[in-house]
């Protein structure tokens, strides 16, 4: 499905060159539940961003589907990432001023639909949440759990291939995590491919496989 | 304390960069129009040299064109009949009114050195001085015992004697109008020295002059404004019947005549309403400037309410909080002013208004306009950082 | 895709109610006061009613005499003589009316007197300008023949003199000359109707403007059509190559113009007297930059307040390109935003401009004032609200675009 090789990646500040992953080599298959766990600070969100090409590696390919990602262009890539994934952050990242049915929404707008069948389609995927009571609310009305599924409806609204969920249990209390588990889990069944990462061993285990960053490096 | 202020708004340069450049606009156009009034204000409470208190011009308007010859009979006639009427005490005669944007300017030399000076100039009756109440400082009014003299009789101001005569007494010098020895230069003799004359008014910036004798009698050139010095109280309605006996003396000429004081309020005017229209842009622009900071400082605020929480949970009080949103936003407003004043002092260093930005003026404006922006800085700042210092510290810590 | 646009710029508005109404009394102060120029400028160089049909007359306003060599020049309005001889029988015009500008006159009542404007004009000028006559006649080419001391007033000044009462047929003293009152027209500010009374020609005190080239007056040369105006431009050239002066020895060569009021404004702003372009395209360009200029302020001033704003929509912006934005469609969807905003504070401006012009009309700050929002200023104001919002608009939302998606859900920029 996706596979990374030979990837390395530096950040730069001012002076400060910080490697922040080096010569990594992955392969994430189709269907699998794959938990991204290490310390923090170890580079595995940026690991996450390099898959869901929201950042271009210092070196080595990234290959989607079979194909390299050749052109790191930004309207070939925000196509690509359009069809192929749907992200769910660690601070849900929704957009305050619209409301739920319209955040959900936002990723058919940037392709061509006809406005009642992205209503259509936002409501099934909230309702796919059990959150189809809410549609008309604003974000900071609902609670942090229920904001982390507004999130993964509008991450699944696009029926991506692939989810990228940072942390997504990191801001909720153990409850409401649970729930937000138990939503993701039910996604893979369902075929979704899901690549998590989360610092908690128990989460990761819940999962169909491992890999461990450490230092930038992967270790398993 | 201070640096910790300075920090973080060099960190916001460039965002902070076009604040400074509107500051900077604003901050110039008020400087203007202080400088203006400043200007206007100290020329007003100068003198013009004359009384316009019951003085009316009479403008005669000729139907042909070409120069006006001189016609002894039409002043003589024009004189007598008017110092007839009772509402008039004086007839004089001029070549064009005071408070009427007409100048006559001419070079005139020292005879001997051929030192040259540029001079405004009119011709004037023998009764001009006294219809206009002037007062003379040394020498004596030219009057009919000049009649005949090679030497044309002329009044100059103090400003002229002191520049073509410096520590010498002026009356009795002679200049030559043209430079000596050429063909159209005649010579003048100074027969006395009045203060100020400012023809135009109150708003002129003062100069040399020279007042030339007019004679009905002698004169090549006819002139065609006549000055009626009025009995106070005279009514404008005695109009009426000055323009009747103007019309039994001559029929062909139409005949414009305005008191002194219209002509006046008209000339101040001219000069006031550009004045009036840059204040109305200066208005616009500082209550645009206005808007922007505002916005801005709320933005900021809103943006720093995390690091506000902080400095109130490390034992900042509200008070404290308040005045430091207030002081960094002086100390932008101070910076555009900076950059602003170091352009504007250019102008009375390298003085290319002349007197017109003289250092006097140019302070005064610097004064006025600073303490301008910076009202206008603090005002925008006030609730901005009254919202952010009412903030209870953990609401604060705790908003995203 | 525009539909979910205007949904969202409307929810981002009502959400930010500060914010929006900064900008907003921003852009709204700033269009009025561009609609308002704009307004008073049309009213000037394209003027409807009195003076509708300007794009039918040109005028003539300024002769240049050159002597022999050069040495002298006098420039000034033309003589009755010139217009009389030499523009009169022109090929090219319609009709030719002269007039005097304007002068100050005093009218003189029982028991009081009034500075007045008054002018000149013979009987071409009463059917070459549309004058609103609201009571009784304008003089007839038979007075203005005859000589006879009619005179017509406009409505300020028949009710100033004469209140109460019908100034028709009222005995008026203007100068020193008596005339009879036989007409009242409405009030206008236009360049060649602007006056308190008229008289005709033929009552000036004197003959004397008869014999004159250069004098007191200026020509209103009208075409049977609109495209006829470059033959009476021309002509005007001509006829002033070979005019004839009295004594050929003192001016020898004469310059003249016939102009539109463009051309007018442009030639005294720029003295062109002495050449055929008026420098017009110059002035318009003058004024599109001053307008400009004048936008640039409240422009940096949303520019500020957008680009502080892209701190605030970080995280969205980062949202929208992880979910496939690219910076294209994003710039596209900030500058709608604008212009949006822009298009709404138009409108507002619009409104406080006929506000702003109707108190201006009725403050008697400019007299006889009277200024309409026609279709044309509609349109300017649509072009400058359009313009300026993509002023302002353009380069927050590159700004904005550009951000890095990782960064902007960091919510660093």
């Amino acid at each position: 499905m996706i596979r990374l090789e030979n990837i390395s990646k530096t950040y730069r500040t001012d002076k400060v060159e910080t490697l922040a992953l080096k010569d990594i080599n992955l392969h994430v298959n189709k269907g699998e539940f794959l938990s991204i766990m290490g310390p923090s600070g170890c580079g595995k969100s940026t690991l996450l961003n390099l898959i869901g090409l929201l950042d271009q590696p210092g070196a080595g390919t990234i290959s989607v589907d079979g194909a390299a990602v050749k052109s790191y262009r930004d309207k070939d890539v925000a196509q690509l990432r359009n069809q192929t994934f749907g992200f769910i952050f660690q601070s849900f990242h929704l957009i305050n001023d619209l409301q739920v049915i319209d955040n959900v929404e936002l990723p058919l707008l940037y392709r061509s639909l006809p406005a009642r069948e992205r209503k259509q389609r936002a409501r099934e995927a909230l309702e796919r949440v059990g959150l189809g009571a809410r549609m008309e609310h604003y974000p900071n009305q609902l609670s942090g759990g229920q904001q982390q599924r507004v999130a993964i409806a509008r991450a699944i609204v696009g029926r991506p291939q692939v989810l990228l969920a940072d942390e997504p249990t990191g801001n909720l209390d153990s409850q409401m995590g649970g729930e937000v588990m138990d939503l993701l889990l039910r996604l893979n069944q369902e075929g979704t491919t899901v690549v998590m990462v989360t610092h908690d061993e128990r989460e990761a285990k819940r999962g169909s496989h491992i890999v461990r960053v450490f230092d930038g490096q992967l270790v398993s | 304390m201070f640096r910790h202020l300075l920090k973080p708004l060099w960190k916001r340069k460039s965002r902070n960069l076009m604040l400074t450049l509107e500051l900077l606009l604003a901050f110039i156009v008020v400087f203007a129009i202080a400088a203006a009034s400043t200007r206007y204000y100290q020329l007003y409470s100068l003198p013009t040299g004359f009384a316009h208190e019951s003085v009316w011009s009479v403008q005669m308007e000729r139907a042909q064109d070409g120069e006006l010859s001189n016609e002894s009979a039409l002043y003589d006639q024009l004189k007598r009949s008017l110092e007839a009427m009772p509402e008039i005490e004086r007839v004089a005669f001029a070549d064009f009114s005071p408070y009427v944007r007409a100048t006559w300017q001419s070079g005139v030399y020292l005879p001997d050195s051929g030192a040259e000076m540029a001079t405004d100039m009119m011709h004037v009756s023998d009764d001009f001085f006294a219809a206009l109440d002037m007062d003379l400082q040394q020498g004596q009014w030219f009057s009919s015992s000049d009649e005949g003299s090679a030497e044309l009789p002329v009044v100059i101001n103090r400003r002229l004697a002191d520049a073509m005569f410096p520590g010498q007494d002026a009356v009795g010098k002679r200049l030559s109008e043209g430079a000596p020895g050429s063909d159209n230069s005649s010579m003048l003799r100074i027969t006395g020295v009045i203060g100020e004359f400012r023809n135009h008014g109150e708003l002129m910036t003062p100069g040399n002059f020279i007042l030339k004798r007019f004679s009905p009698l002698s004169s090549r050139h006819g002139v065609s404004t006549l000055l009626l010095k009025l009995r106070p109280g005279t009514g404008r309605i005695f109009e009426v019947r000055l323009n009747e006996q103007l019309k039994l003396i001559r029929n062909d000429r139409s005949y414009r005549i305005s008191p002194l004081t219209d002509l006046r309020s008209a000339i101040l005017g001219e000069s006031i309403i550009p004045l009036i229209v840059l204040s109305v842009i200066a208005a616009f622009l500082l209550l645009m400037v206005a808007f922007g900071l505002f916005g801005v400082l709320w933005q900021n605020t809103t943006r720093r309410i995390p690091e506000i929480g902080m400095r109130r949970a490390a034992g900042a009080t509200a008070l404290q909080i308040y005045w430091q949103i207030v002081v960094e936003q002086l100390l932008l407003s101070s910076a555009a002013m900076a950059v602003g004043l170091i352009l504007l002092v250019q102008l009375p260093i390298t003085g290319v208004f002349g007197d017109q930005l003289n250092w006097a003026v140019f302070l005064i404006a610097v004064l006025v306009s600073v303490a301008l922006m910076a009202l206008v800085s603090v005002v925008c700042a006030l609730y901005p950082a009254w919202r952010a210092s009412r903030m209870s510290p953990t609401e604060a810590l705790r908003y995203e | 895709m525009f539909k979910n646009y205007l949904i969202t710029a409307y929810k981002v508005y009502t959400r930010r109610k500060l914010f929006t109404a900064i900008n907003l009394a921003c852009i709204t102060l700033t269009l009025m006061v561009l609609l308002v120029v704009t307004a008073l400028l049309q009213n000037a160089f394209y003027p409807t009613g009195v003076e509708g049909r300007s794009d039918r007359f040109l005028q003539v306003t300024t002769l240049v005499a050159e002597s022999e060599g050069g040495n002298s020049v006098r420039t000034g309005p033309l003589g009755y003589k010139l217009i009389d001889q030499y523009l009169r029988p022109m090929k090219s015009v319609q009709l030719v009316a002269a007039i005097s500008s304007p002068r100050t006159v005093s009218v003189y009542q029982d028991d009081r007197v009034s500075e007045l404007m008054l002018r000149r004009a013979d009987a071409a000028y009463w059917q070459i300008l549309d004058f609103k006559v609201l009571e009784g006649s304008v003089p007839s080419a038979e007075d203005v023949a005859q000589g006879r001391f009619v005179a017509v007033l406009n409505a300020s000044t028949a009710a100033r003199l004469y209140p109460g009462a019908s100034a028709l047929g009222q005995q008026l003293n203007a100068g020193g000359q008596t005339f009879k009152v036989i007409g009242v027209v409405e009030d206008t500010l236009q360049l060649n109707s602007y006056s308190d009374i008229w008289v005709p020609v033929t009552t000036d005190p004197s003959s004397e403007y008869r014999n004159q080239m250069f004098g007191d007056f200026f020509a209103l040369l009208l075409a049977d059509s609109p495209a006829q105006l470059p033959l009476i431009q021309a002509e005007v050239a001509e006829v002033a190559r070979n005019l004839q002066f009295d004594d050929p020895r003192q001016w020898n060569l004469a310059l003249m113009w016939a102009d539109s009021k463009l051309d007018f404004f442009a030639r005294g702003l720029f003295r062109t007297e002495r050449q055929a372009d008026s420098g017009a395209g110059l002035l318009l360009a003058i004024i599109a930059a001053l307008m400009i200029l004048f936008m640039l302020l409240p422009a940096l001033n949303l520019v500020n307040l957008n680009s502080g704003r892209i701190l605030e929509r970080s995280s969205e912006i980062g949202v929208r390109k992880a979910f496939g934005a690219s910076s294209r469609t994003l710039v596209i969807q900030f500058v709608i935003e604008n212009v949006l905003l822009c298009l709404f504070g138009g409108l507002l401006g619009l409104i406080a401009a006929i506000a702003a012009l109707n108190w201006l009309e009725h403050s008697g700050l400019i007299p006889y004032l009277k200024v309409d929002i026609n279709l044309a200023v509609f349109g300017c104001g649509l072009a400058i609200t359009l313009f300026f919002g993509l002023l302002s608009g353009v380069i927050p939302a590159w700004k904005m675009s550009r951000l890095h998606p990782v960064q902007a859900l960091k919510g660093a920029a």
